[in-house]
């Protein structure tokens, strides 16, 4: 998207820093590490992506923190902390039924690719169970849900399209946060960022129509970047927007140049 | 016994012989038009070609010269033929044909009728249009391309502008995603015949479709060789379709549909190539067909749970008469994708040959509460060498999900918005001889049983050199041979005039059965 063009230097020196984070802060280290796995992805960036798996390396085995990443890198070197990390959501599930949403997109890609998707209908139970607080709070989860529609079986579809729905929800509440002055919502540059991640997702997704939301994350991402300093996970978040930006697009291309697959 | 018209168009007729037979005539006859005799058949449901447009016919039925039925018709009037040489097709095998056989079929009026003359036409997808007649004349074969860069994509889901809604083109095993675009596709299209002596050829192989991604999406997935999508009012008469990508006959949301003396052919081991899979269609009749593929032969459809609560249509009115059914792995199958729900099918007067199952329903837990299957039968069925002539599966091992707990866990879950529910099936008049791994094998979900099955007049043996097998495809079901009846999860069980013989074991073995009427209680005893 030649819109974004423009930031590449700002987002390539993020993501560098985010890179050498020491990892101690959960949530920032899970964004930086999807955040660097996503540009590798779009970039063809190859030592980008090897950074992604280092940085979700640094996780302990204690959280779930990184595991969506080394799942979906697929090395075998990640296998026994992806399963030791799995094993922490079930003694989760345990407790009382319920999953954090931060752990939800970990959980479903490893139910789609180890688990035998045994805990799917659990799984969209929880996104549909969730509740959030403020305006990151719920583009976090705007965020969650995209990207657990992505990485599950389109196959088993009225969860594909269940987690669609709890994105188009929350998104209403989202947009409920806008400050019409800034472009900020909540008046939080990593809500915005991480919202207009999750908003250009939807369009790729087809959960909304393009040509009626896609701008909101454009303008969303532009508001955000560029202003003052920025904290690790502001940093983590603006190079997850990008990323989607530079994909993001109107029509379905159907993975022609990346061996067919879907949501290329 | 009797001669019908079935059907008629400005070239041909159908007329059906009533004598008892089961897609073959119980003897030869000859067919005697206008005094001439034309040629002899075995069959109880016969085409007529080369009729010419708007004229008297006698049509007559002659047995060993002494018995004759006969029936009157009139073909329709014809304004016009379009031949699609004259819209620059090749026919030579090698030339893409698609945009001069598209320009033909675009032009074509009512009234009027395009033809494929005797040739091999390349294709890649032909769209259909409203009131429409193509006909494939003998020796005329559609022959499909293979490359996937050569099709077009139907896209799944298509947003409204407002939305609230969403346009639903593309279709893959119940479920609205995107796939190729068929090699004949109709899209909102009504009153089309399609007739002829002529092969549409999916050109499918193990080097290309059925390779070893066949699984898999790749870019969208596999075409059909034939799907309509809310359409209405078509007919396939006698023409062959074989060698499909993936499902042959694929009628999606569509009613007023016939298929009528038609030959669908795909190798034994060709992979989901199902026969003619009616999904969500109402008022269809399958009359005369001859179905040998790779996967079922029939298979009746409505959906997955999606589709089912977004639309709520089921299958219905369904008749499928003097058909024979053979070399696949269900004769007659409904389900499994059956979210929408099947009501009102008949099955009556078929043969079905070699099978791996007769009569087969499958479904799961996860199709859904508005999956509800009601007032189904089988009537005056012939089977020989079927592996297991009738299966009821509720644990069926499909989809993704298909080998979890929840899906295969005889012990009672409880019934929820996904648990699907099957109603009244009636077996009746039906001999199935030469059988090999069991008569029955019909489990109902514990918590939510078959409602009633009733087996009337039916006789089932066993081959003397029995093959083992797996009955239905459920992690429960072992392999095994000569089983009798095994019947589970049962309301309501009626057993009259039920033989079974050559069986290892009891006739019959119930289990979780309510109430079991039969006239003759040693079915039960070892």
């Amino acid at each position: 998207m030649e819109r974004f063009k423009k930031y590449e230097t700002e987002v390539n020196a993020f993501a560098a820093s985010v890179a050498a984070i020491d990892g101690k802060d959960v949530l920032t280290l899970e964004v930086a590490a999807n955040a660097l796995a996503s540009l590798a992805h779009v970039t063809d960036d190859k030592g980008m992506a090897l950074k992604a798996v280092s940085l979700a390396k640094k996780a302990n085995n204690d959280t779930t923190a990184g595991g969506n990443v080394l799942l979906t890198a697929g090395d075998e070197a990640n296998k026994e902390s992806v399963l030791k990390k799995a094993e922490l959501l079930k003694s989760e599930e345990t407790k009382d039924g319920k999953f954090a949403y931060e752990r939800l997109v970990f959980f479903m890609n490893y139910e789609t690719k180890l688990g035998g998707m045994e805990r799917y209908n659990g799984i969209y139970k929880a996104f549909a169970d969730t509740e959030t607080t403020d305006a990151l709070d719920t583009a976090l989860y705007m965020a969650a849900c995209v990207d657990a529609a992505s990485i599950m079986n389109q196959m088993v579809y009225e969860y594909f399209d269940g987690c669609l729905k709890c994105f188009k929800a929350a998104y209403i509440n989202f947009a409920a946060e806008k400050n019409e002055e800034t472009g900020l919502y909540g008046d939080s540059k990593a809500a915005t960022l991480i919202g207009a991640y999750a908003i250009l997702k939807a369009c790729r997704l087809k959960g909304l129509l393009s040509e009626k939301h896609a701008e909101e994350g454009y303008a969303g991402f532009e508001a955000a970047i560029s202003k003052g300093d920025y904290s690790d996970f502001e940093k983590a978040a603006a190079v997850l927007a990008y990323a989607e930006g530079l994909r993001n697009r109107d029509y379905q291309d159907y993975g022609r140049a990346n061996g067919g697959v879907l949501w290329s | 016994m009797e001669l019908k018209l079935v059907m008629t168009t400005e070239r041909s007729a159908v007329v059906e012989l009533t004598d008892s037979g089961r897609f073959h005539s119980t003897k030869e006859y000859d067919i005697v038009i206008n005094g001439k005799k034309s040629f002899t058949t075995d069959r109880t449901v016969v085409s007529i070609f080369d009729l010419k447009p708007d004229t008297d016919y006698k049509v007559e039925a002659v047995w060993s010269d002494t018995e004759t039925f006969a029936v009157n018709l009139h073909t329709e009037a014809e304004i016009c033929t379009l031949n699609v040489r004259d819209f620059g097709a090749y026919g030579d095998g090698e030339h893409d044909d698609t945009n001069a056989i598209q320009c033909a079929i675009m032009a074509c009026k009512k009234g009027m009728r395009v033809l494929v003359p005797t040739g091999t036409y390349r294709v890649s997808s032909i769209y259909l249009k409203d009131d429409l007649h193509l006909e494939l004349a003998k020796g005329a074969v559609l022959l499909a391309f293979t490359e996937r860069e050569k099709f077009p994509i139907l896209p799944g889901v298509i947003p409204t502008y407002d939305e609230k809604d969403e346009y639903n083109l593309g279709s893959w095993e119940g479920n609205p995603v995107d796939c190729f675009s068929a090699i004949v596709c109709g899209l909102n299209v009504k009153n089309v015949v399609i007739s002829g002596e002529g092969v549409i050829d999916g050109n499918g192989s193990f080097k290309n479709w059925w390779g070893p991604d066949v699984k898999n999406r790749t870019i969208a997935w596999r075409p059909r060789l034939f799907f309509i999508n809310h359409c209405e009012n078509i007919t396939l008469q006698g023409i062959t379709v074989q060698n499909s990508p993936s499902w042959t006959i694929h009628p999606y949301f569509s009613d007023h549909l016939k298929f009528i003396d038609i030959k669908i052919k795909n190798p034994w081991d060709s992979h989901n190539t199902d026969g003619l899979d009616p999904e969500s269609c109402t008022d269809v009749l399958v009359l005369g067909a001859l179905i040998s593929v790779g996967d079922d032969c029939i298979a009746v459809k409505s959906g997955k749970i999606y589709q089912a609560r977004k639309y709520k249509t089921p299958t219905s009115n369904m008749i499928v008469r003097q058909c024979c059914m053979r070399d696949g792995h269900g004769s007659v199958t409904i389900g499994s994708e059956i979210a929408g729900g099947v009501k009102n099918v008949h099955i009556t007067d078929c043969l079905f040959l070699n099978t791996d199952r007769g009569l087969r329903v499958k479904t799961r837990r996860g199709r859904g509460e508005l999956s509800v299957l009601d007032d189904i039968s089988f009537e005056n069925i012939d089977m020989d060498g079927v592996m297991t002539p009738f299966v009821v599966n509720s644990f069926y091992f499909c989809d993704p999900d298909g080998r979890t707990d929840y899906v295969g866990s005889r012990k009672p879950l409880p019934v929820d918005e996904r648990t699907p529910e099957i109603g009244r099936l009636t077996f009746k008049n039906i001999n199935a001889t030469n059988c090999h791994v069991a008569g029955t094998y019909i489990t109902g979900l514990p918590e939510k049983k078959i409602e009633c099955l009733t087996f009337e007049n039916v006789s089932i043996c066993f081959a003397e050199d029995a093959k083992s097998g797996v009955a239905a495809m459920m992690t429960s079901c072992k392999e095994g041979s000569r089983q009798g009846m095994y019947v589970a999860g049962i309301k309501k069980l009626i057993l009259k005039n039920v033989k079974v013989e050559g069986m290892v074991g009891p006739a019959v073995i119930a289990e979780d059965v309510d109430d079991l009427e039969t006239d003759d209680k040693g079915l039960l005893e070892a």
